[in-house]
């Protein structure tokens, strides 16, 4: 695979990041109640952020030939519902650190955060009916109809991940996990934003199917990385706990991994420990479930599948795009693949 | 989460970034949770990776990929059957796409309650068309809304023949600067002619056409185009001869 061009790719999501987010908070109220609500929806946009998503709409709506205005308020939109969705997550899952700060439920308590999430969704809807303006009223209820699918997809995924964990379902096979990776992830991550993108440029002739497997095997790819990135990662540029996901029992690869090669020993002690509550894991388990990844190589395992994941979306990119002009879009939606699995 | 709940405290981290050769990896079985580190841990981790490299890791990339192949073929797969019982809805769009109704057809927009709606919405729309001529200077409205997807063209012509225009704008690029291709037909043998001047202002798009004297009959067409070359609609020029040109210019 091609090493990604790290400044091209760089360059482009602080570009369409930065115009993302200069007309996304145009879109946020500054009346009253602020103090538990307004001042709150812009908490998460203000911590930054790759603003990967967003970027992915615009370059490839502008692979096309589509001005970026064209695509502006649609990534704001996905901008917002990834936002209100990391609220909702980080609620679900426990977590107590977001892109290196305390997570909005920390600060502010389940409730309210809760109702901001809820309102940054609602808030999302805004600039998808203000598209009707530069998009006319067919393509921009096309891109309504688009975003609650989307939505829907993603809440399915969230459910399987968050039903496994309840339950304590222990036998995910792998191809279990990569639908809900699917579901969960890819859709809003990567599927969305290249089916708009798509979309948008191509003023609605194009046909949307094929966005799906170059956003699956790039979604996939980017969460795996991510995963291994909670296991071994620079705290600070992740922003998260690290280890967070096994203390939080979420199924990723490199657990399905371990269950699929531990010993009957392992795998009970295991079994226990899933079945206990967040609080009750301790930093001694967590490590040592790190130390049996490690040892029957299940963190490999999975980086390796990400690179193939990688390659795979490489593959798609070529029968999807390959077709459009050179330009700067262009190359840096083809640089990703390697990007998703090189970043830290 | 419990407001009385302590605080975990994490240990501070040995590292602070990815170890990515993995018998280095796998030599750190704390992983920066405070366990020691031991340097012979490495060879040994390596040998064990070797003993369940057939199992574990040889061909994880392609095993991985085939399940992710397979995965996504049963997902495109299942949304194909569930596209295809929707394939009678006018506005089905493609296998994956999952538009139940069409919102911008009257008969569907409303699903299976269409029947029951669609009294009640054509009342409505006599009467928004009847108030519609209380207000002066008001256009009849449309409650489908599909009446706005253009913007309003006006059209200038200067011609020694009578010569038909006819041209169309996307929705929304009249807030662009457009310009339009030179006018040509499918005929090798007659030379295009540029004359066409776009201007436009937010609603509406004026486009101006000079017709050269010499220009032979025949239907010439143009893409309109935006600044950065995307086509954002087409000018039509049908020039027709009379037998006898006529003395002066047509406007």
């Amino acid at each position: 695979m091609v090493a990604p061009d790290g400044n091209l790719v760089s360059s482009v999501l602080r570009e369409y990041g930065d115009a993302t987010r200069a007309s996304l908070f145009d879109y946020l109220p500054t009346t009253e109640p602020r103090r538990y609500l307004y001042d709150l929806v812009g908490d998460y946009p203000r911590r930054g952020g790759r603003a990967f998503r967003p970027s992915l709409c615009i370059a490839t709506a502008r692979a096309f030939g589509t001005p970026l205005e064209m695509a502006l308020r649609t990534a704001v939109s996905i901008e917002l519902i990834h936002n209100a969705m990391l609220i909702h997550d980080d609620i679900e899952d426990e977590s107590e650190q977001r892109r290196g700060k305390p997570t909005m439920h920390v600060n502010e308590g389940v409730p309210i955060a809760i109702n901001v999430g809820d309102m940054l969704s609602l808030l999302a809807m805004r600039p998808l009916l203000d598209n009707r303006h530069m998009l006319g009223p067919d393509l921009s209820l096309r891109i309504l109809e688009e975003t609650e699918r989307m939505a829907r997809e993603s809440a399915e995924g969230q459910a399987l991940e968050l039903g496994w964990r309840r339950d304590n379902v222990i036998d995910v096979a792998e191809a279990d996990y990569l639908l809900m990776v699917l579901k969960k992830t890819c859709w809003l991550a990567t599927i969305h934003p290249s089916r708009m993108g798509s979309l948008i440029g191509a003023r609605g002739a194009v046909d949307l199917d094929r966005c799906i497997r170059f956003g699956f095997f790039l979604g996939a790819a980017f969460q795996i990385q991510d995963d291994l990135l909670n296991l071994e990662g620079d705290s600070t540029a992740y922003g998260k706990e690290l280890g967070g996901d096994i203390r939080e029992g979420k199924r990723t690869l490199m657990l399905i991994h371990l269950l699929e090669k531990a010993t009957d020993a392992e795998r009970n002690r295991l079994r226990s420990m899933l079945s206990q509550p967040r609080d009750a894991r301790s930093d001694g388990d967590v490590a040592w479930v790190i130390e049996r990844m490690d040892a029957h190589g299940s963190i490999d395992y999975a980086r390796q599948v990400a690179h193939g994941l990688a390659g795979a979306a490489r593959h798609e990119f070529t029968g999807l795009y390959g077709h459009l002009p050179d330009s700067r879009d262009k190359r840096f939606i083809e640089a990703l693949p390697a990007w998703v699995i090189e970043r830290n | 989460m419990s407001a009385s709940r302590p605080r975990i405290r994490r240990v501070p981290l040995e590292r602070t970034g990815p170890i990515r050769n993995p018998v280095v990896s796998a030599a750190r079985p704390a992983l920066g949770f405070g366990l020691p580190f031991d340097p012979r841990e490495g060879l040994r981790t390596a040998e064990r990776l070797a003993a369940v490299s057939n199992a574990a890791v040889q061909g994880a990339v392609e095993c991985g990929v085939k399940t992710a192949y397979t995965v996504i073929d049963e997902y495109m797969r299942r949304g194909r059957e569930a596209a295809s019982r929707h394939r009678e809805h006018p506005n089905w769009r493609g296998d994956m796409n999952d538009n139940r109704y069409s919102y911008s057809n009257p008969n569907t927009a409303w699903g299976p309650m269409g029947p029951f709606i669609a009294p009640w919405m054509q009342a409505m729309q006599a009467w928004m068309c009847a108030m519609s001529a209380f207000v002066p200077g008001a256009v009849p409205q449309n409650p489908w809304g599909q009446c706005a997807t253009s913007p309003a063209v006006s059209v200038k012509v200067f011609s020694r023949y009578p010569t038909e225009i006819s041209a169309y704008v996307d929705p929304g690029a009249d807030a662009m600067h457009l310009t339009a291709d030179a006018l040509s037909t499918d005929r090798a043998d007659v030379r295009p002619f540029g004359g066409a001047v776009i201007t436009s202002e937010c609603g509406h798009v004026r486009v101006s056409v000079t017709v050269p004297d010499d220009q032979p009959a025949g239907r010439y067409r143009a893409a309109i185009k935006d600044a950065a070359g995307c086509r954002r609609g087409e000018l039509t020029v049908e020039i027709s001869k009379l037998e006898t040109p006529p003395s002066g210019r047509t406007v």
